[in-house]
């Protein structure tokens, strides 16, 4: 079945069952709120229509006359809710923020069986802020002094689609569920069928480097970017059953996810000019190809409780199959991309030892990767530059153990753990001669990663009201795969609240995340016979956290709060060049290749985060709530060599954004209640200053209920 | 093998359409609440969203003894009055007994919300909602949002930093990407499915991998916030030198054996720039296309 058949079928079924809930709703008393909103909103301060603002890329406004900068639209609300004696047997929700962003829901209940559907749109403009990004809108995006062969492209961007300045992209989600309850079955079987989906579609900034064999022309016309469509469709179905037979609960659950990408695929040979001559090579060349493919799941899960002992079991299978190839795949017989996962677990949790529970785990995970290989011209280990290093499998397997106990102290519990992650790959390298392959010891992925961790998981209620919450935990690896795993970590996370009776609301946190790994380095040479010498890469990463919150309600009518939280990202690692590129030395990868370490670079940012709001019911009718959020991120994302290079709003973050919110709501007759809210944003960019903006909306609204 | 399948819709639609006809009449009559003598005090808590929720001492297991209490303190004068007995509140092994059969809740035992002592009462409110009304700040990202967030105030800091995903803007939801119920112990699939159930586009497959990405999303990205761009967890370049060398011959060097010669920051500021398919790529064992 075609993806549309599909759709028709599930629609068809969906329609037919769809009269049952409804039939259920029949003597249910419906009463809700129907909110017309008027919205006036202006961006006062910052870039105009031509250009994406900072506060634009998630508030993308567009008034009745489709000015983006200043003006007015309408909105409803809709909030209805049918009921009987028994339960809500339907409820619709829509809420709408503008064209652009609105969603809604709908439900439909009986004994028997449930019905649900929603949508949402969002529209996005994070590309039209990235545009903004883009090498020739950056002084020192470009550098005319590169001259040579292979790099002189650094000196010149040119941008294929120079008319179009705004990018963004619209997602809209939609679904439908149908779930069979217990009471159809006899109360031992449960199902349900989900169809979800999701059209995305827009344009983005795409760029890319040609290869130097792919022009004719100018070196200086290999650097591009250009107006990438977007346009993409996703469509789900789901299907699960869940039963109960003789204590067991088992559970299946079956998808086809069919993503199919619409937008019309183009290749270098698109843009191709009297200035940019492309070689036959270059004209075969793809741009960001997007492949249409399938998922097809399949999970089975267990679970049974003998006595005080519970068993929980699953098995998954899922395969990811391309579907469709790009010309350059197809010409080199490169018809099958496809990745297969199979995974497993079985968890055992036992309180059979008076005062201890147990647990055990072991969670195992397999991906292959069956795509065609070789495929000569394309995809060959055995040719020049057509292979870096090929994932043919990566099997994991994790496994732990754990004790709890319930220490009489501060009314503790107290978990203590072990884990092991076990990760085995397996690699295909470049065989190439004459210069054409990354050898595995100039590299620094590594076949296996072998790593343990203990932890603590302490919570205790020392008195009532009071919640301490402190995990930490230390993490060591015999092997790494990548500099991005730990070799050594040491984590924390901690946080102390206090409720009390009168509704306060209190509590602090620290969370602390130190990775390090200098268990990685690049070897100069791989010939046995020959001495090698190598070089460390020496990674240190942390991430700090930590924050106090307090709800305080002043009064039975008048309740605020007030938080303050700061997050510290800390990153240190060497900076390290070689002579040549990786795979290039000579024939049979034999001779030297020099490295380098030219530099230490450290990235520190600090964020800080402080929130403030309240709320007020006057009388009956009258009710006031506000906020004020301030967040600062201030630091440098490098220092020496690579700070002292980057253009000035690259190098350091150095912004503020205010964001004040005030909102009121009148009712003004039991069935009419008045509303109206004032939202102010402002971004203050020190970095890049011509990102800095402001924002102001008003809502008036009218809520008839009934 | 469409008809076919259309007819097969039609039976199955047909077939659930009987099932709820035959229901309809037990659906339509007055729900049993046997909590009448509950009610006389508990008149807000009376307003229960399933009918199977009615019978107040299935989750409240002490509330004949609570009821009684409360009717013997009544009748007795001054000091004679005999002690509180306050109504226990549901612990999740309550509610279990019925929901542990659902799909999304058979795991719970083993969930990294159970384990951390959360009660289903503590985000589940069954008279009525946790998050009653929003404040005009939090009215986009929407109450489920700001029900997690009452706990998870460090991740709630995340998504005011620079770059983000648009939870508070209401483009994205917490359970959108996250189970509740769930246990990382549990998972099946792929590493990235968490992030590819949304971000097809870039999950491939890909003839030429990049592994970081093909092996998990969170060696490059922080995906609550961050301060990089695109949810980076490290700027540009030293997310990318962490892992790679700057090739001598290549990106504005002529090759020198030196190895140390300038490179501007013209090269260094955005790696992805000329390496645009990051994720993998169709063609290009180097992603640059």
């Amino acid at each position: 079945m075609n993806s549309k058949t599909q759709m028709k079928v599930m629609v068809v079924a969906v329609a037919s069952a769809f009269g049952a809930p409804l039939h259920a709703a029949e003597g249910a008393v419906f009463s809700g709120e129907a909110t017309a909103k008027l919205y006036s909103f202006d961006y006062f301060k910052g870039a105009g229509t031509n250009s994406t603002q900072f506060l634009e890329r998630y508030n993308y406004q567009q008034g009745m006359g489709g000015d983006q900068r200043s003006g007015s639209y309408l909105d409803l609300d809709l909030n209805i809710v049918g009921r009987n004696a028994q339960r809500n047997v339907f409820e619709l929700e829509r809420e709408g923020f503008g064209a652009h962003n609105h969603r809604g829901k709908v439900k439909a209940n009986s004994d028997t069986l449930g019905f649900t559907g929603y949508y949402t749109n969002f529209r996005s403009a994070t590309g039209g802020l990235g545009f903004r990004y883009n090498p020739n809108a950056v002084a020192g995006g470009t550098d005319p002094t590169y001259v040579s062969a292979n790099s002189g492209y650094v000196a010149l961007f040119n941008n294929d689609s120079p008319g179009q300045t705004l990018y963004k992209i619209d997602r809209s989600t939609y679904g439908l569920g149908l779930a069979l309850k217990p009471a159809l079955f006899g109360n031992s079987l449960a199902a349900a069928i989900n169809y979800d989906g999701y059209k995305r579609d827009g344009n983005r900034f795409a760029s890319y480097v040609t290869g130097g064999g792919d022009i004719t022309g100018a070196v200086t016309t290999r650097w591009r970017g250009f107006d990438m469509p977007v346009d993409e469709r996703m469509n789900r179905y789901t299907v699960s059953l869940n039963g109960s037979p003789g204590g067991f609960n088992l559970g299946y659950e079956g998808s086809v996810e069919k993503f199919d990408n619409k937008a019309r695929n183009l290749g270098m040979a698109d843009f191709a000019s009297a200035t940019f001559l492309l070689s036959a090579g270059g004209l075969t060349r793809p741009l960001h190809f997007v492949p249409d493919s399938t998922l097809v799941t399949n999970n089975f899960r267990f679970a049974k409780n003998y006595g005080s002992t519970a068993v929980a079991a699953g098995y998954g299978l899922s395969v990811l199959d391309q579907d469709s190839f790009a010309q350059i795949q197809q010409t080199n017989g490169y018809n099958t991309g496809k990745i297969t996962t199979n995974s497993a677990y079985l968890n055992v949790t036992s309180n059979a030892l008076t005062g201890v529970g147990l647990e055990g785990f072991v969670k195992y995970n397999n991906r292959d990767n069956d795509s065609t290989f070789p495929a000569v011209g394309l995809l060959n280990a055995a040719a020049n530059q057509q292979l870096g290093v090929r994932i043919d499998r990566i099997r994991s397997l994790n496994y732990g153990l754990a004790a709890t106990f319930r220490p009489t102290a501060l009314k503790s519990t107290v978990t203590a753990g072990w884990k092991r992650e076990d990760k085995d790959r397996n690699l295909t390298w470049s065989t190439a001669a004459a210069g054409g392959s990354i050898q595995p010891q100039r590299s620094l992925y590594k076949d296996n990663t072998v790593s343990d961790e203990l932890y603590v998981n302490w919570i205790a209620r020392p008195m009532p009201g009071v919640i301490l919450r402190v995990i930490p935990s230390y993490v060591w690896a015999n092997e790494t795969g990548m500099v991005t795993e730990p070799e050594k970590a040491f984590n924390l996370k901690a946080k102390l609240s206090y409720a009390a009776a009168n509704g306060m609301l209190v509590s602090g946190y620290y969370n602390h995340k130190e990775n390090k790994n200098a268990n990685n380095a690049f070897f100069n040479n791989i010939a046995a016979s020959v001495a090698t010498t190598s070089i460390t890469q020496d990674l240190d990463k942390t991430q700090e956290a930590a924050g106090i919150s307090l709800n305080l309600p002043v009064s039975e009518w008048i309740n605020t709060h007030a938080s303050l939280s700061w997050m510290q990202d800390d990153f240190a690692s060497y900076y390290l060049s070689s002579d040549r590129r990786r795979f290039e030395p000579g024939v049979g990868n034999a001779t030297t290749l020099n490295f380098l370490t030219r530099d230490r670079s450290t990235y520190k940012i600090d964020t800080y985060v402080l929130n403030l709001g309240g709320d007020w019911q006057v009388s009956d009718e009258l009710r006031w709530n506000g906020g004020y959020t301030w967040s600062r991120s201030k630091g440098n994302v490098a220092s020496g060599l690579i700070l002292a290079e980057l253009p000035t709003v690259d190098g350091s973050i150095s912004s503020a954004v205010h964001s004040l919110n005030l909102g009121v709501d009148y009712q003004l007759k039991k069935n009419l209640k008045l509303k109206a809210s004032y939202v102010y944003d402002y971004n203050k960019d020190d970095s890049y200053t011509a990102l800095t903006g402001g924002y102001h909306t008003l809502m008036m609204g009218v809520g008839f209920g009934f | 093998m469409r008809r076919l399948a259309v007819l097969l819709a039609v039976i199955l639609g047909g077939a659930l359409q009987a099932g709820a006809w035959a229901a309809a009449p037990m659906a339509a009559k007055a729900a049993p609440i046997k909590g009448d003598q509950c009610v006389e005090c508990h008149k807000t808590e009376a307003n229960t969203s399933h009918a199977f929720h009615g019978e107040c001492n299935s989750c409240h297991l002490n509330a004949g003894d609570h009821a009684k209490a409360h009717e013997a303190r009544e009748k007795a004068k001054g000091s004679a009055k005999p002690p509180k007995v306050v109504a226990t509140k549901p612990e999740s092994a309550e509610c279990l007994a019925c929901h542990e059969s659902d799909k999304r809740r058979m795991h719970f035992a083993i969930a990294e919300h159970n384990k951390a002592g959360v009660q289903c009462r503590d985000c589940h409110g069954n008279h009525t909602p946790k998050v009653k009304t929003l404040n005009a700040g939090m009215e986009k990202g929407g109450k489920t949002t700001a029900l997690c967030a009452t706990c998870h105030q460090d991740v709630l800091a995340k998504f005011s930093m620079v770059s983000h995903h648009p939870v508070k803007e209401g483009g994205a939801t917490c359970t959108g990407c996250h189970d509740p119920h769930a246990s990382k112990q549990a998972t099946l699939g792929a590493a990235t499915a968490q992030c590819t159930s949304c971000h097809q586009a870039v999950r491939g497959p890909h003839a030429f991998e990049h592994p970081p990405a093909a092996e998990d999303c969170k060696n490059c990205h922080d995906p609550h916030g961050s301060p990089n761009k695109r949810l980076l967890s490290v700027a540009q370049p030293m997310q990318c030198l962490q892992c790679h060398s700057v090739a001598g011959n290549r990106h504005g060097q002529a090759g020198t054996v030196s190895n140390a010669q300038r490179i501007t920051g013209a090269v260094l500021r955005d790696c992805s720039s000329c390496h645009g398919t990051i994720h993998g790529s169709s063609a290009d064992q180097h992603l640059r296309f």
